[in-house]
């Protein structure tokens, strides 16, 4: 026991010391390398960036946040209920599953980014256009990972559900879900991340508001602090929601697996 | 730290057959599926070629949802107008200008990440102790939207070539490092315990064991990051490019020719599923000779 908590002690002094090194590095090694301010600032740039007022006309720091926050949130909730209910529907049924998963992995296999331009001309540069793209995209992780893990359940346990007569309702909710949550959280991180990548990456290629359409304007303005800080404001953001999806995880008692690797 | 899975676009999901855990903790015996109860039906004989089956279905729901004018025809094009947009942008060279365009960068960007992931790879998968202390910064990192650098590409390398294949690079290095990683980690222990006892040299023993042990892991993260790659490098077409797909992709959905827009956008797709087809092929072949 003593060992495993040394063992975290030692990874930990590990991975804060490599992020030291990072950061001590990017303060000194730019100059040092004649690197230009406008692509790579110092990091006490960028920090003191973060203390100005805000680029003109482009909002503050936490109105974009907010945009991309609201953006996320939608698409990752519908994509996350439409995902699970088809999941479950192809998991339930091989004559389900031999006629959608085809369409489905056909689907995605087209690079789905490059229906970004298309999403914008359809749907305009607002914030539809980016719920709308995240939505399509982090679907497909969330119905790939829910079908395997519901059709993983045991049958005998369904069997046992059947026996005792349990509505289709309580049969859903008492055996598939619990037996198919660990595979189903999985499939919800994986689209959580993609839901992130998805929406910042319409931003930067189209819009009025958002993280992603501020790193464009601060490099529009060939302001390297400004797009460093988004950079880290996005990095801090996506990491915390990946965090807090874990958290809920951790509360439900799941632990994540994801049938992808 | 996250030790988030490796996100695999564009391939049918397996089960979970070597999950880290099984790579960690049970090295020396082999971990088998475990199905229990399952009853097996077979299923109709023309369901069996649900691929084919599909196929026909999408096209006839396709031909018949543009030709009544159900959909926005528009938007998505019937077939026949497709095929009319195809041999537009192939009559003046345009499309396999770009597709040569595309593939050189992106054939570039997987020499290169393939180099530094695979040397990032089997370093930081040597011991147990760096990949613990590697492995959740550099999954969280994963998971990032790596499109925010893209500027800054674009700032330091100028609008070229270049900026394209380092972050079609830097796209593909992440699925290809982890999965290096984890296969650094995988040589069975019984496999050890016995080239230790016959002495094995580090030549044969690197031949023989570690090299075979990992082929299966930098298989699937080459295939992964080659997709990834291409992603990035579309991407990058995307952002700011006078040529390439993904410039053509842009500027077709600009002009709002989105019959054009959809022959780049399989085009693209085309090339990603080729190149990752031919990689799972290998990995199969591999597969069935190893039992």
């Amino acid at each position: 026991m003593m060992d495993k908590h040394r063992d975290l002690f030692v990874k930990w002094a590990w991975q804060g010391g490599l992020i030291i090194a990072v950061l001590l590095a990017w303060q000194f090694l730019p100059p040092a390398l004649g690197i230009s301010k406008v692509t790579l600032p110092q990091f006490s740039d960028v920090i003191e960036w973060a203390f100005k007022p805000p680029l003109p006309g482009a909002g503050s720091l936490g109105a974009n946040i907010v945009v991309t926050l609201r953006e996320i949130a939608v698409a990752f909730v519908v994509a996350a209920v439409a995902g699970i209910v088809v999941g479950t529907i192809i998991g339930s049924s091989r004559m389900a599953n031999a006629l959608i998963q085809p369409l489905l992995t056909a689907a995605f296999a087209v690079p789905l980014i490059t229906l970004i331009p298309m999403f914008l001309v359809t749907f305009g540069l607002g914030e539809t256009s980016k719920m709308a793209f995240g939505a399509l995209y982090a679907f497909f992780p969330v119905v790939f990972n829910t079908a395997a893990g519901v059709a993983s359940v045991d049958d005998l346990h369904r069997q046992v559900g059947r026996a005792f007569g349990l509505s289709p309702w309580a049969r859903f909710y008492k055996i598939i879900m619990p037996g198919a949550a660990r595979q189903i959280f999985g499939g919800l991180q994986m689209g959580m991340a993609i839901t992130i990548i998805a929406v910042v990456s319409a931003e930067v290629f189209g819009a009025t508001a958002g993280l992603g359409y501020l790193i464009q304007r601060s490099s529009q303005a060939l302001n390297g602090p400004a797009v460093w800080w988004v950079i880290l404001v996005t990095l801090a953001m996506s990491w915390a929601l990946l965090a807090l999806l874990k958290l809920v995880a951790r509360l439900l008692r799941v632990r994540p697996e994801s049938s992808m690797v | 730290m996250s030790r988030g899975p490796v996100i695999d676009p564009g391939q049918q999901p397996v089960a979970a057959g070597r999950t880290l855990e099984s790579v960690n903790s049970s090295t020396t015996t082999t971990a088998v599926a475990h199905e229990p109860g399952r009853t097996r039906t077979r299923l109709p004989r023309w369901m069996r070629f649900g691929w084919v089956f599909v196929a026909v279905v999408v096209i006839g729901l396709w031909s018949l949802l543009t030709g009544t004018k159900i959909v926005d025809t528009t938007l998505f094009p019937s077939p026949t107008r497709l095929s009319t947009a195809y041999s537009e942008v192939t009559s003046n060279g345009q499309l396999w200008n770009d597709i040569s365009t595309t593939l050189h960068e992106l054939g570039l960007a997987v020499l290169l990440f393939v180099v530094v992931g695979t040397t990032l790879g089997v370093l930081l998968g040597a011991s147990a102790r760096r990949f613990d202390i590697a492995y959740g910064p550099i999954s969280t990192l994963f998971a990032m939207p790596k499109i925010t650098v893209l500027p800054v590409f674009v700032l330091a390398f100028g609008l070229g070539l270049r900026q394209k294949v380092l972050f079609g690079a830097l796209y593909g290095l992440f699925p290809l490092v982890m999965n290096t990683m984890v296969g650094a980690r995988a040589v069975p222990v019984l496999y050890t315990q016995l080239f230790d006892s016959i002495g094995a040299r580090l030549l044969f023993r690197t031949l023989r064991l570690t090299l075979p042990s990992m082929l299966p892991f930098f298989l699937t993260g080459l295939r992964i990051g080659y997709v990834y790659a291409g992603i990035g490098v579309l991407l990058a077409e995307m952002y700011v490019s006078t040529q390439g797909l993904g410039q053509d992709i842009v500027s077709a959905a600009d002009r709002s020719t989105l019959d054009h827009f959809w022959v780049f956008v399989l085009a693209a797709t085309i090339i990603l599923v080729i190149g990752a087809g031919i990689i799972k092929l290998i990995e199969n072949r591999l597969a069935s000779w190893r039992g």
